[in-house]
């Protein structure tokens, strides 16, 4: 995707903070990247990594040090041409974590008003009924239409919010931990509908979020934020899949790591595991890393436990281990294996039977190890 | 990690933290004490008994008046507070660093007072009646006698109630009360319309709001016989002819009250999300929309008590329209003053006690409707 086609375009972006010595600073550094036309795209990070500032920045609410901000045609802020566009001329919509409903209005005067204090163009009263009622529609909120926006609970508050932020049919989205105050069923449920809302009206979406499941759920692409820089920027599987480094493959998903020594062995490398007269073999190819420490990232999931007497499938790791604890979570079953002094996690099948105590082969397949550096 | 047990009465950090308190507070008195004004003049005065604002306004009302005179008292006066008021601050802002390390204990705990009871409850009790029912059984009592004599039962023959008819009967007192109303109502208006855009200011810290701050709480630091006499000079080289005029009274009552009004509408602004306010600014809305669509409606409740509250005392000052009232801009207060001085302490008493009752009946509706629209307004 080349710059100009992209909708939401946003390059060499930074913005740093004083110290005040209260925690993480939180700013960003040099933060680029362009979203196509209707992308659910996520700011990915723990807190303090940079991925609100980056937001706060694009929505006005922050003015960068550096860098430019675009949308479609319109350039919100060019550090050196001088160009910033005021926040309540930039035409976004934006759902804030707590909600910002003002609670001395009604649903309808909380989703009007943007309506109402529009600078672009004026809004008759019939136009006004027409879009909050088509705003409530999408939300299905209708019904509460009239009710005083402190007779809502949590997930009804969130919809407002959304209707608001959508009414006057933006072009950009902005979306601040939407969901991080709702309970985890109701989370799960709004996840869903929240990225099928967003397909339905194709808004291009940038959405902040500190919990990995929800980024890899919902978005087209993700970028993984660490200390103010933009460490992956991916689609969900890959960054799953192939985390760029070590703190990605750890923040999004859990996984196993195993420490110890890699050399180069035909097209993929070796490990040999610290602690162990074991080694296992990765089908990548890290050069730099040849003859340094090293660290493998294996995922729970990929993991199978096999009976010792089972021979070993092709292209796979095998390790010797016992079960020291085997837990039933109802979708699956959790084990911890150890292995001479490596403890590691796998998930079986819910149908799978092994028991504390049980001698068993951990295997898994070539592709599955990942090697970081130390 | 520490773990800090909350400090009891008995040891010796309590008894230290106790000490510097107590201390701060009695400064506080302290300074009130030197500022204050309405009962030196009202008990000190007649009984030759002159301390330092009695003597600023004696000199300010000697025909020719001594303005000089006054302003150099009232310089001196400045400094002498405005130093006080700085080791103050110092201490209670001290006294707040052991404070803030009470830990969790902070929850109120009742306890049994054992014996200790009666004279609690008996310490109680005399605080009321020294406070509350002395003074106002005194006053009813000076209302209804024919001219000012002690309590005694033989007395009580000769109660008369024609001090309330003088009262009710003269238009004169009813214009008073008009003026009073009118620049108390007006002067608590303008206050919090100035306290929400300055409060805001502050509390969001935009810039040059710690300017405004300062500025609008400067004038704690003057005493209200000071600033009466720089509204005085300022009242008469003023182009506009205020002097003498409700306009005047009501701009020292604006600068004294400004602060009390900020701090309302401040503490309000602190309560309000952020958010709030940028989710307004996001949806397209001017600072000017935001503070008036939103910010505004959602300080109503600290508003209006702030409102309240400065209604409240700017009817019952005294020494700021004492030196700035003009023949035509007399207010409630003065005018007890002026017939003190006369000794016509029955109308005093019979008038105070009036006014005591309408301004409590004033005040309570107030609330009463305004908690109703708070209430309508926010549902809770």
């Amino acid at each position: 995707m080349s710059a100009t086609e992209a909708d939401l375009d946003v390059s060499l972006l930074s913005k740093t903070f004083p110290n005040t010595g209260e925690g993480p600073a939180g700013g960003v550094q040099g933060a680029n990247f362009a979203l196509a036309s209707g992308t659910f795209f996520t700011l990915l990070g723990p807190s303090g990594c940079g991925k609100t500032t980056t937001l706060r920045c694009i929505a006005g609410l922050e003015q960068p040090d550096s860098g430019i901000i675009r949308l479609g045609d319109r350039v919100f802020f060019d550090h050196s041409s001088g160009t910033n566009v005021p926040l309540n001329l930039r035409n976004i919509g934006m759902v804030f974590q707590s909600y910002a409903i003002w609670p001395h209005m009604t649903v309808f005067e909380n989703v009007a008003f943007p309506l109402r204090v529009a600078k672009d163009r004026r809004y008759g009263r019939g136009e006004i009924d027409r879009r909050v009622d088509e705003a409530l529609d999408t939300v299905e909120l209708l019904a509460l239409k009239s009710r005083s926006a402190t007779r809502l609970s949590g997930g009804q508050q969130q919809r407002v919010a959304l209707a608001r932020a959508i009414v006057r049919k933006p072009r950009l989205l902005l979306l601040d931990e939407p969901l991080s105050n709702l309970d985890a069923a109701l989370r799960e449920e709004m996840r869903k509908e929240l990225k099928k809302l967003q397909a339905q009206i194709g808004v291009t979406t940038v959405y902040v979020t500190h919990d990995q499941a929800e980024a890899l759920e919902m978005s087209d692409h993700i970028a993984v934020m660490q200390q103010g820089r933009i460490v992956q920027l991916a689609s969900p599987r890959n960054i799953y899949r192939n985390p760029s480094n070590a703190f990605v493959a750890g923040f999004v998903g859990s996984t196993n790591w195993l420490s110890g020594m890699a050399r180069g062995d035909g097209s993929g490398m070796v490990v040999n595991l610290a602690n162990s007269q074991s080694s296992i073999r990765c089908i990548q190819r890290k050069v730099e890393l040849e003859g340094r420490d090293v660290l493998v990232s294996v995922r729970p999931e990929t993991i199978t436990l096999r009976d010792v007497h089972s021979t070993v499938p092709d292209r796979t790791n095998r390790l010797m281990g016992r079960v020291s604890f085997a837990g039933f979570s109802g979708g699956s079953m959790r084990y911890q294996v150890n292995s001479n002094e490596l403890k590691l996690e796998a998930y079986g099948s819910p149908d799978s039977t092994w028991n504390e105590g049980d001698e068993v082969c951990i295997d898994f397949g070539t592709d599955a190890a990942s090697i970081f550096e130390a | 990690m520490s773990y800090i047990t909350p400090a009891g009465p008995r040891n010796g950090f309590g008894a230290a933290f106790a000490a510097g308190l107590l201390f701060a507070l009695a400064l506080f008195v302290f300074i009130r004490n030197i500022e204050a004004f309405e009962v030196p003049a009202l008990v000190g005065m007649p009984g030759r008994v002159d301390v330092l604002t009695t003597e600023l306004y004696k000199s300010i009302k000697e025909v020719p008046p001594r303005v000089g005179y006054a302003s150099a008292f009232s310089v001196v006066m400045l400094i002498i507070v405005g130093a006080l008021l700085f080791l103050y601050g110092k201490m209670s802002k001290q006294a707040e660093r052991y404070a803030s390390i009470t830990g969790k204990g902070f929850r109120p705990r009742p306890f049994a007072l054992g014996r200790g009871r009666w004279i609690a409850g008996l310490v109680i009790l005399v605080n009321f009646a020294i406070v509350l029912a002395l003074p106002i059984s005194a006053i009813l009592w000076t209302s209804l006698m024919p001219f000012v004599r002690p309590m005694r039962w033989m007395a009580l023959g000769t109660t008369t109630i024609k001090h309330y008819e003088a009262v009710v009967s003269s238009p004169y007192y009813l214009g008073l009360a008009l003026n009073t109303l009118m620049v108390s109502a007006g002067t608590a208006t303008v206050v919090m319309l100035l306290a929400l855009v300055a409060g805001w200011l502050a509390a969001r810290r935009k810039p040059g709001a710690a300017i405004v701050d300062q500025l609008i709480t400067m004038p704690l630091v003057f005493p209200g016989l000071v600033l009466g006499i720089a509204l005085l000079e300022i009242g008469l080289r003023f182009p506009i002819p205020i002097y003498g005029t409700l306009w005047l009274i009501g701009l020292a009552f604006v600068i004294r009250y400004m602060p009390y009004g900020m701090r309302y509408a401040y503490s309000g602004v602190l309560q309000i999300h952020s958010e709030l306010e940028q989710a307004a600014s996001v949806s397209g809305a001017n600072i000017r929309e935001s503070l008036r669509l939103i910010v505004g409606p959602l300080l109503i409740p600290a508003l209006t008590s702030g409102w309240l509250f400065i209604f409240l005392i700017a009817a019952k000052e005294m020494s700021l329209p004492l030196l700035l009232a003009g023949p035509s801009s007399q207010t409630i207060s003065v005018a007890m003053f002026d017939l003190w001085a006369n000794g016509q302490g029955g109308e005093v008493a019979a008038l105070g006690l009036m006014w005591v009752t309408f301004m409590t009946i004033v005040a309570t509706t107030f609330y009463r409707i305004a908690r109703r629209l708070s209430l309508s307004s926010f549902g809770h």
